[in-house]
């Protein structure tokens, strides 16, 4: 048994929904109560989406705890098949359904006797995995189902994966990745998952080069493409302005084009921070969130703006290594956990210039008085039309410079 | 499937139709976000999965509320098999200790107690000797209830653990009104029973959830929010006072109705109130005159279709179908009763599919919507109000009139 307050991490069923929403041939169906149908609610309200979510849900009744479950969820799976011709169905389940212990392949064979449709069931369980464990899985049986070892031709062009819905600054980053991409003239092949179908997904083993923006989600999705297909793969994606040149230079390198040719030159001129008034302005900054958004933020801040980091973390414990081996000679303090008070409680000691978090931090914020800038999930976050808020890329340099003028400079 | 309801009721123009029910809603454990506003002095713990806690920290409901007091403790795979848990919960609740500051507990239940069978009775037994806090157990769980019903089954489980410790109450006539309402409201129901010189006991949740009124034989039990069936039940079972079914109070024909009838049980005059009436119908010319004739159709989630659909059959508008899902016909007879000769569809338990099959063939002007279909449907051109807006406790009385209209004419 655990206390908890607030929490970082979702269940299992959500990060099947996550991607299971993004492909755009599929259609899901949720075994549980009615009442955990409040996913299809934050993916209109946040995705400000246009199609009504496709979501069907085979609901626990008094009826179903004394004769089983079975007749409603065949009855369900009817309807969609009806309604949908040309969909495939993912099926998930939530842990409270758990427990009454029903077959699902079973259901699957009794309904491929009368009817042609696809069922896919991925290997979860949903007491042990929570969300990204949960995503990785799918994606990983998805890749495993269709993409046969068929050698098609290679072209030079590059895969991004890893953007799903209900993710965080999804589309921005995204818009980011592709201004780069476009200036150096390189093709990109397949964004899986997001608004992707199944019929792309056999065209993954194409390109020669796999860009990651979602490392929780996909590390070992990278790991079984590369021993396929040997693509290697860029992990973290690219923030602050040393960060965006080593970016450059890895891709240029891989497709043998000029490096001198398309850096921006005028970007680095402009870019004087302080670089001469480093010690008088030492402020201290406090960083925790997921993965993508903070390793190379930290990065950044050291180098390009001198700001020193009192402490450094995050909820998810499989990266602890890579966290370890950057941060080994300096002072700064690593926090792996997901307690809420207890990083609050660090927090409040240290008493930092500028916070860099989830919202689960606003309220420190707001007590002691100290600015605070959202970099990652969890958190509701809207979509934001006609302004680009990421951090990554040429467009993330200029909304972090302008953010920390005005806040703390 | 399609029923007559000439049998139970009396009303031989209306007819039902029920379908499989295919609608979303909400957990009733959100129910913990607007009474935390108007009781004081409580503090949650809601004792369930992963799924629960995740839906309470990233939900409208909390970021709307944000001085909830609440924590969640999360059972894993390693405790289904054991039997008996109360050491276990009374280690974690020792942390709890200082957050929770001598207020008063109370523990609710979710589906995984529900499916296990967790006796919640003996756990509260049990911590109230060790901590000597009360400790106050309900079993929500969201097998069959929309969100606004676990304000019901909270109030149900009050009166149950009351009655176990309550003295004997002296009979006398006076009047209860049931149903959680705020400051401002109560200020304004009580100085109206003031002036019409009844004896009025008070509110049933009070401010101070140990503050009972005094419910007894000859007591006047009335309701205020028409989703309260189960505490209905067991006020009348335990201490067989009278239940009075009238109209509800929205809008300016509901109130009057609402207070006529208690005035009549008392024997005291009312004429007050239709001279209240006709003025605000007078004030609200304006915007009624715009709203006339156009069309409107309601697709329900929580309980409070009927009412609002009352009230806008009489600013003039036409509907085209009413959902709601469940229709309790005891609760509801006098407002069936007012709305039966305009000859409306009600649809028990709906399918959203079909309903939305029947939108792009008929057309409406206006459509009242749960959360999860208002981006899609504005995106097809419709008007849309969520239906959300209407737990909010300003709509109900005479001054809540403005509030309610503002959502409808706004839009035209």
């Amino acid at each position: 048994m655990k206390l908890k307050y607030r929490s970082y991490k979702g269940p299992a069923y959500s990060g099947i929904f996550r991607v299971g929403a993004s492909l755009t041939d599929i259609i899901i169906i949720i075994n549980g109560m009615r009442s955990d149908q409040y996913l299809g609610a934050m993916l209109t309200l946040r995705e400000r989406s246009k199609e009504v979510p496709p979501l069907l849900s085979s609901c626990l009744r008094k009826k179903e705890l004394s004769f089983g479950i079975s007749e409603r969820l065949i009855d369900t799976i009817k309807i969609a098949i009806e309604k949908f011709n040309n969909k495939k169905i993912l099926l998930c389940e939530t842990c409270s359904v758990n427990l009454l212990q029903e077959d699902l392949e079973n259901i699957k064979n009794i309904i491929l006797k009368n009817y042609k449709q696809e069922i896919l069931i991925p290997p979860i369980h949903p007491f042990k995995d929570d969300e990204f464990s949960a995503a990785e899985k799918t994606m990983r049986f998805l890749i495993e189902k269709y993409c046969q070892d068929i050698n098609e031709k290679r072209e030079n062009s590059v895969n991004i994966i890893g953007p799903t819905y209900l993710g965080y600054h999804v589309q921005d980053d995204l818009d980011a990745i592709i201004e780069i991409l476009k200036k150096l003239d390189i093709k990109i092949n397949v964004i899986f998952p997001f608004g992707a179908s199944t019929k792309d997904i056999t065209k993954i083993q194409k390109a020669t080069l796999n860009i990651c923006l979602n490392a929780e989600i996909s590390f070992s999705l990278l790991l079984l493409l590369e021993e396929r297909f040997k693509q290697p793969y860029i992990l973290f994606p690219p923030i602050g302005v040393i960060g965006t040149l080593e970016f450059i230079k890895k891709l240029c390198n891989h497709f043998d084009k000029d490096y001198t040719k398309y850096v921006d030159n005028n970007l680095l001129n402009d870019f004087e921070f302080n670089r001469f008034d480093k010690d008088n302005m030492r402020k201290k900054a406090v960083v925790f969130g997921d993965i993508t958004h903070t390793i190379n933020l930290a990065k950044s801040l050291i180098m390009d703006y001198g700001i020193d980091i009192v402490m450094i973390g995050t909820y998810i414990k499989k990266f602890a290594k890579s966290f370890n081996d950057l941060f080994k000679n300096s002072n700064t303090q690593i926090l792996i956990s997901d307690n809420y008070l207890k990083i609050q409680n660090i927090i409040k000691k240290l008493k930092p210039d500028i916070i860099f978090g989830t919202v689960n931090e606003i309220k420190v914020a707001s007590t002691l008085g100290i600015p605070i800038i959202r970099i990652s999930q969890p958190g509701p976050e809207s979509k934001k039309l006609f302004v680009n808020d990421s951090l990554i890329g040429y467009k993330g340099i200029r909304n972090l410079k302008s953010k920390l003028t005005r806040l703390i400079y | 499937m399609i029923e007559k309801c000439s049998k139970c009721l009396n009303l031989e123009k209306m007819t039902i139709i029920i379908e499989n029910g295919q609608y979303p809603s909400f957990c009733p454990i959100s129910c913990i976000s607007w009474l935390s506003d108007r009781i004081d002095d409580i503090f949650f713990i809601i004792l369930g999965t992963k799924t629960c806690s995740h839906f309470l920290s990233t939900s409208m409901f909390i970021q709307r509320f944000p001085n909830v007091k609440f924590a969640t403790i999360i059972f894993e795979e390693s405790d289904i098999g054991i039997g008996n848990i109360n050491e276990n919960l009374s280690n974690l609740i020792q942390k709890l200790l200082p957050n929770i500051n001598n207020r008063n507990v109370i523990l609710m239940g979710t589906c995984y107690t529900e499916i296990l069978k967790i006796d919640l009775m003996e756990i509260s037994n049990y911590l109230e000797k060790q901590f000597h806090l009360p400790f106050i157990p309900i079993e929500t769980n969201g097998i069959e209830s929309c969100y606004t019903e676990g304000e019901d089954i909270l109030l149900f489980g009050l009166m149950k653990y009351f009655n176990a410790k309550s003295m004997n109450n002296l009979n006398e006539k006076n009047l209860i009104l049931v149903g959680s309402l705020s400051d401002e409201k109560r200020f304004e129901f009580s100085r109206e029973f003031r002036h019409l010189d009844i004896n009025f006991a008070g509110f049933f949740p009070n401010k101070n959830l140990l503050n009972i009124p005094n419910f007894n034989r000859k007591s006047l039990v009335v309701p205020v929010h028409p989703y309260l069936n189960k505490t209905l039940r067991i006020i009348k079972r335990l201490y067989r006072s009278h239940i009075l079914t009238t109209a509800f109070p929205i809008g300016p024909y509901g109130t009057r109705i609402f207070y006529e009838a208690i005035a009549k049980h008392f024997n005291v005059e009312f004429e007050t109130f239709i001279r209240e009436e006709h003025k605000i119908w007078k004030n609200l010319k304006e915007k009624t005159e715009k709203m006339k004739g156009k069309s409107i159709f309601i697709m329900g989630d929580n309980m409070m279709e009927i009412p609002l659909c009352r009230f806008l059959l009489k600013c003039g508008l036409k509907i085209l179908e009413v959902s709601v899902p469940y229709l309790s016909r005891q609760n509801l007879k006098k407002e069936l009763e007012i709305i039966e000769k305009y000859q409306i569809s009600i649809v028990e338990s709906p399918n959203i599919f079909n309903q939305l099959e029947r939108i792009s063939n008929l057309n409406p002007d206006l459509i009242i919507t749960p959360n999860q279909l208002a981006n899609p449907l504005i995106s097809k051109g419709y008007k849309v109000v969520w239906s959300l807006k209407f737990i909010l406790p300003q709509i109900y009385g005479f001054s809540g009139v403005q509030h309610l209209i503002k959502e409808f004419s706004s839009l035209f």
